[in-house]
């Protein structure tokens, strides 16, 4: 169980400076993929509800950090997104169905992210879901399928094994 | 702590999702982080750390302080050619004032960007100069196409820069021809809206937007795009126009930071 404390632990750090570093050149408009939310489904999917969601809000706090945003925004919607992986791991665990818990979480992430974001601002729900959280959801899951394809093909780890 | 810790965890996720929820809020609050900067600086110093890697991989050293040189070179030009423009429409205007000098003095101090903010459909970028290089909270941010945004969060040698790409960013801002104030905002799309001109005010395509200097965080003049489109809505107060940014957000290198306090480590532009 340490074990993948650890790991998990080094997989939130490492992912979290790549969505400093790295993601921006991988920016479609202002779509990137969120990697943080890949790992934090992942950890959640495994391990449920309580640690789910205290990584969840322990990773968004950190992302907050390298944010010119509101502190705790992160920690908000990454806090939910944790809890709610955690729920349907506990759902879909068996069947190993990972791509449709990501893509759940990630909807919800940015959902609640975006909204509390563009708060009082002039925007619309249909704005809203249509310019960020569906673009950046996909994104999200395409890049969240593509290291599930590498890590069962190549490392063949016991994480995501369906 | 220990019984709170097994009553947070043992009476079901529930109690544990609003416990969290209630600190997000907590922090969202008071936007404060305290003890956790210590965090944020070693996240900056490795964000730095990776920038250099991802340098040496890019870069070959002798073409980039070359290249360097050159793009401070044509940013002077650029802003001096800028400065003039926008001197001789002054002039014109206002020739009872013309014994009056200009003597704003900036400090431009030269940042690279080396990693972007963790946001998402938003972005703010890190730049490798700070607090020690000069730079404050609120110093205009700029490159040689002209504004670029503005420093949020300042550490002893990271700022984090709110770019005009940005649901909270506004600006106050000026059409060079017709001298009408609006305000610039964004609202996730590729363009920026220039807000709050009246339908009687005559706005052509291709007329560049300024700062209008009202604001305390933005000095006047200071290219912010170019109109792309007007339109007008009847049901609306004021046109519907589109500006297409000076800055390419997408290729953020090299930016200069305004610091009008500032004493050290800089290049003087003056206005005189």
């Amino acid at each position: 169980m340490n074990n993948i404390f650890v790991r998990y632990s080094i997989f939130f750090l490492l992912a979290i400076l790549l969505q400093a570093t790295i993601i921006p050149y991988f920016t479609i408009f202002q779509w990137k993929p969120d990697l943080v939310v890949i790992v934090l489904t992942a950890f959640a999917f495994r391990t449920g509800y309580n640690w789910g969601t205290t990584a969840g809000f322990f990773s968004g706090l950190i992302t907050d950090l390298l944010s010119a945003h509101l502190l705790g925004l992160n920690a908000l919607s990454k806090t939910i997104a944790g809890y709610t992986a955690a729920s349907l791991g506990n759902l879909f665990q068996e069947q190993g169905r990972f791509i449709v818990t990501l893509l759940i979480t990630s909807f919800v992430h940015d959902m609640v992210y975006f909204f509390v974001l563009t708060l009082g601002e002039q925007f619309s729900l249909k704005l809203l879901l249509l310019q960020l959280t569906i673009p950046n959801t996909f994104y999200t899951v395409l890049v969240g399928a593509f290291i599930y394809y590498i890590w069962n093909r190549w490392f063949e780890l016991e994480e995501f094994s369906a | 702590m220990r019984r709170f810790t097994h009553v947070l965890f043992g009476k079901g996720p529930v109690l544990l999702l609003a416990f969290y929820v209630f600190l997000a809020f907590l922090l969202m609050n008071f936007n404060r982080p305290g003890a956790l900067r210590g965090i944020r600086l070693g996240l900056l110093a490795a964000v730095s750390g990776i920038h250099s890697i991802q340098q040496k991989f890019t870069y070959l050293q002798d073409l980039k302080r070359e290249n360097q040189a050159l793009q401070k070179e044509i940013f002077k030009l650029k802003v001096i050619n800028q400065q003039l423009g926008e001197a001789l429409l002054e002039n014109i205007r206002l020739k009872r004032l013309l014994g009056l000098k200009d003597t704003s003095r900036y400090h431009l101090i030269a940042a690279q960007v080396i990693g972007e903010g963790t946001e998402r459909g938003v972005r703010s970028v890190i730049l490798n100069a700070g607090s020690l290089e000069g730079v404050r909270k609120n110093c205009p941010v700029i490159n040689a196409d002209g504004l670029v945004g503005r420093v949020l969060i300042t550490e002893p040698h990271h700022a984090i820069v709110q770019i005009l790409l940005d649901y909270n960013a506004l600006v106050s801002a000026r059409l060079q021809h017709s001298r009408e104030v609006g305000t610039i905002a964004w609202s996730g799309n590729p363009w920026l809206e220039l807000r709050y001109i009246a339908k009687n005010v005559d706005v052509t395509v291709g007329e560049a937007v300024i700062t209008s200097g009202l604001s305390p965080i933005y000095p006047s003049g200071i290219k912010i795009g170019v109109v792309q489109s007007v339109q007008e809505n009847k049901f609306e107060f004021f046109k519907e126009i589109r500006v297409r940014p000076a800055v390419n957000f997408n290729a953020l290198e090299e930016v200069f930071i305004m610091c009008p306090d500032s004493l050290q480590n800089g290049v003087v532009i003056s206005n005189e």
